[in-house]
């Protein structure tokens, strides 16, 4: 819960980065997450990793984004480092090889390639988190999507809304369990089956008090004319600049490139 | 003094209503009427019909629960009956009891440009607004944050600047501050207080006599879904017949005073208020000293 | 003079991973038999503090030593026996489909035989004015009788200790008085109470000794009417004492020495009457 709030605080940070149009940012994250399915050039995959980890200073979030990164990177990578060595089956310089394992010097470095496709997309994923308001890209696409084809603003405003409640629901399930355990009630610490059984009925009061909300934000909705024109304004202005329209091109350039290295032959890992 | 306007703002004449699954009427037969720049309490038991009666003033009864309604309610000139929700929203700000769930958005900004929005509202006019109503609750420094982070009074600041954005020229508070400490009870009511002295009319149902006794120029009395009394607040909050029978007190000091004049002693001025008990009590007890 | 059957020694608390301190060197001791109101802001420490008592929260630093045993090396459910702890929504915990079920649960996960069960949760509902309602459906009853159906269903469990958080909140006077009745009906009965509240009036009312906290520090302690004698003080806690300590506070010419409706008007008619 806690890391869901940091996060949404993070995003709300003022910088160059974050004043970039969300719709930019996200159709920069959409090209890049394909680089890796394109290619598994390491040189290509290490020069996006490291541009985009120089680039989260400018953001303000280098100390946080390093420090996250730090954690998840050994895990991620480190499972694929051990495991692909074993099922690569082609080169030359061999490291080990006893009775069924066989283990050569490319098998390392394909290895390694594969855990870079990995880290890019995890860096640009979570780069983006870290940098764009979730609200302000449901917002602007709402906007967009009124503007263009006149739809309503009902699904931006539920996601919206989901991140209001989502600390409040997760607050209510701790207190209701608080009060089981005040009652007795043993809950963690005797099995999956066990667990199951004593939680079912904690969703009694979650449920019920779920409901009740939902009728006020019903009432609220309504008292606050959501729906009273169909033509809604937005606070916040929205012009693609210069800098917007430099973010998505970074993106479709980095990919343009990875599908040149595939189509001329050097899209795979150099050995 | 602030300016109270002979000219009603709401007028409520015969009011009944039973809820779709409910037995009896929740409010039956009532009617009164509001002035423009009046502060009104409205005080009863549980059960008394205060909840709604007020859903009735902002179109909540009929539009969201719906049920048998007569009789009729006029605000700002518009029948609840057929104006929208949003169409009365933009005449009564109502602030409810649970403020959390009031709240929809993930920063007060949001929240409090959201209606004006939904209003189709020029975004200049937004930005004006915004900034009038975050410096009237005394919010400005914490616009960006999270309600996650807001405390209860906070929390029910930003769920009247979201009302107030749109304007209105009545603000309804239904026990807004019942769930607060009294920190938090305090900082909601000097707002309100400030803004009925720019001339809104309030209506606020609270179950603190003694916040009453302090705001409240007049006090609406209801018991099992009938007016039972309408009076200045004065009036009210002496009739210890009329409040005990409901099970409310009036203020200590009011029940000293009330007490002391039963047993003989003239008090030409009941009082309310501590302020007021204070040089009613010295004057009484320098009569006293002198005799 | 007996044991103490709560003593905190040197408690603080810090939430993590946030590291908001909460709790800052809070010494504490609560008497079997007493009637003790917790007072002071949201955000004060009431809650941490009394979430301690039943092992809920652990101590950060410092101890809580509950009937003499260390709330560390103690689960929630062992302390249920002895602490009962009433939260202030009872929707948090309602969720059987009777009342009798309901105030059956607690019981049942202490290992109590079906006899005693059945035997505690009619004594109970007798107890807190529910018995009717044995079969009916948690859910149809009003707020008021709600809030005593959770006080059952904890007292059904026997705890010589109850902890009630904010036991009038949301219900008017009426419904405050019956509930608070109930609680010191308990407390006459030999439970030891212990309150958190924002309703002073309550607390003139019904508790005997009051503990004021402010920013997780323990600032006063002591019988009630002594308590709220300590106007300024209060006020840097932001808690405001019924009107006629204030008042008392404001007419220093006069010297209240009680500060009820009748203590006052008492006084007054003595004033004037030389009674």
């Amino acid at each position: 819960m806690s890391a869901v709030l940091e996060m949404l605080e993070t995003a709300k940070k003022q910088s160059p980065v974050h004043a970039v149009d969300p719709r930019a940012k996200s159709l920069w994250l959409f090209f890049l997450i394909i680089v890796p399915i394109v290619t598994t050039n390491q040189w290509i995959l290490g020069t996006i990793t490291l541009f985009i980890l120089l680039l989260a200073p400018v953001a303000g979030i280098g100390r946080k984004l390093y420090r996250l990164l730090l954690t998840t990177y050994p895990v991620l990578v480190g499972f694929i480092m051990l495991t692909w060595p074993f099922f690569y089956k082609g080169g030359t310089r061999v490291l080990l090889d006893w009775a069924f394992i066989h283990v050569t010097v490319e098998g390392v470095i394909y290895a390694f390639a594969m855990g870079l496709r990995i880290v890019m997309a995890v860096t640009a994923c979570t780069f983006f988190v870290m940098t764009t308001d979730i609200m302000e890209l449901a917002s602007a696409v709402g906007e967009s999507c009124q503007n263009r084809f006149g739809w309503s603003f009902t699904w931006p405003l539920m996601i919206i809304s989901s991140f209001k409640f989502l600390p409040e629901l997760m607050g209510d399930f701790i207190t209701i369990e608080q009060s089981f355990l005040s009652r007795g009630a043993v809950i963690r610490g005797h099995g999956v089956v066990h667990w199951l059984k004593s939680v079912v009925p904690l969703f009694i009061p979650l449920i019920d008090s779920t409901l009740r909300r939902a009728q006020n934000i019903a009432t609220a909705l309504q008292l606050k004319a959501f729906g009273a024109n169909k033509k809604r304004t937005f606070f916040v202005e929205r012009h693609m600049g210069a800098r917007d329209y430099l973010f998505i091109l970074s993106g479709a350039a980095a990919l343009a490139f990875a599908i040149y290295a595939r189509i001329a032959g050097f899209g795979h890992a150099i050995l | 003094m602030k300016e109270v306007y002979n000219m009603p703002v709401i007028e409520v004449r015969e009011l009944s209503f039973t809820y779709r699954n409910g037995k009896a009427p929740a409010v039956s037969d009532i009617s009164f009427s509001v002035d423009r720049g009046e502060f009104v309490g409205i005080i009863g038991p549980t059960g008394a019909g205060k909840t709604t009666l007020c859903r009735c003033l902002t179109g909540v009864v009929p539009h969201i629960y719906s049920g048998k309604l007569s009789g009729e309610v006029t605000v700002n000139g518009l029948d609840v009956k057929v104006a929208s929700i949003a169409e009365l929203a933009q005449s009564v700000g109502f602030v409810q009891q649970d403020a959390e769930s009031q709240l929809l958005m993930t920063d007060i900004e949001k929240e409090v440009v959201f209606p004006l929005e939904n209003l189709g509202i020029p975004r200049g006019e937004m930005r004006r607004r915004l900034e009038y109503v975050l410096e009237l609750v005394r919010l400005t420094p914490y616009r960006k944050r999270h309600p996650f982070y807001l405390s209860g009074g906070q929390k029910q600041r930003v769920v009247l600047a979201s009302a107030l954005a749109m304007n209105p020229d009545v603000l309804i508070l239904d026990e807004a501050t019942s769930e607060l400490d009294p920190v938090g009870a305090e900082e909601v009511l000097s707002v309100v207080a400030e803004i009925n002295r720019q001339g809104k009319t309030v209506i606020l149902i609270e179950h603190n006599m003694e916040e009453l006794a302090q705001y409240a120029d007049r006090i609406i009395v209801l018991d099992r879904g009938r007016l039972v009394a309408d009076a200045p607040s004065r009036d009210v909050l002496s009739d210890i017949a009329l409040l005990s029978g409901l099970q409310i007190y009036p203020p200590q000091v009011t029940q000293v005073a009330i007490n002391l004049a039963r047993a003989g002693i003239q008090i030409d001025r009941i009082p309310i208020t501590i302020e007021e008990a204070r040089s009613t009590f010295e004057e009484v007890a320098g009569r006293g000293l002198r005799g | 003079m007996s044991e103490p059957i709560i003593r905190v020694q040197g408690l603080w608390h810090v939430y993590m991973p946030m590291e908001q301190l909460a709790l800052k060197d809070v010494n504490l001791e609560i008497y079997p038999g007493e009637f003790i109101a917790l007072v002071g802001q949201n955000g004060s420490g009431k809650t941490t503090l009394v979430k301690h008592f039943n092992g809920l929260l652990k101590p950060t630093r410092g101890a809580v030593i509950v009937n003499g045993k260390d709330t560390r090396n103690a689960s929630v459910s062992e302390l249920a026996s002895t602490v009962g702890y009433v939260f202030q929504n009872p929707d948090h915990q309602i969720f059987a489909e009777t009342v009798r079920e309901e105030v059956s649960f607690g019981p049942k996960n202490l290992g109590f035989d079906s006899n005693r069960i059945k035997e505690t949760t009619e004594r109970v509902l007798a107890q807190v004015g529910l018995s009717e309602y044995i079969d009916e459906m948690p859910f149809t009853l009003g707020r008021g009788q709600r809030q005593r159906l959770a006080v059952a269903s904890v007292l059904s469990m026997e705890p010589s200790v109850l902890i009630i958080d904010e036991p009038t909140t949301g219900l008017d006077w009426g419904e405050s008085v019956r509930m608070m009745e109930l609680v010191r009906t308990l407390n006459e009965k030999g439970h030891t109470i212990i309150m958190t509240t924002h309703n002073m009036a309550i607390v003139a009312l019904y508790a005997k000794r009051v503990c004021v906290l402010r920013l997780g520090e323990k600032i006063l302690d002591g019988p009630t009417s002594c308590v709220f004698k300590e106007v300024e003080k209060l006020k840097t806690a932001f808690v405001s004492p019924p009107q006629l300590f204030r008042l008392s506070d404001l007419m220093q010419a006069h010297e209240f020495d009680d500060c009820t409706v009748d203590g006052v008007t008492r006084y007054f008619l003595r004033l004037l009457k030389g009674e």
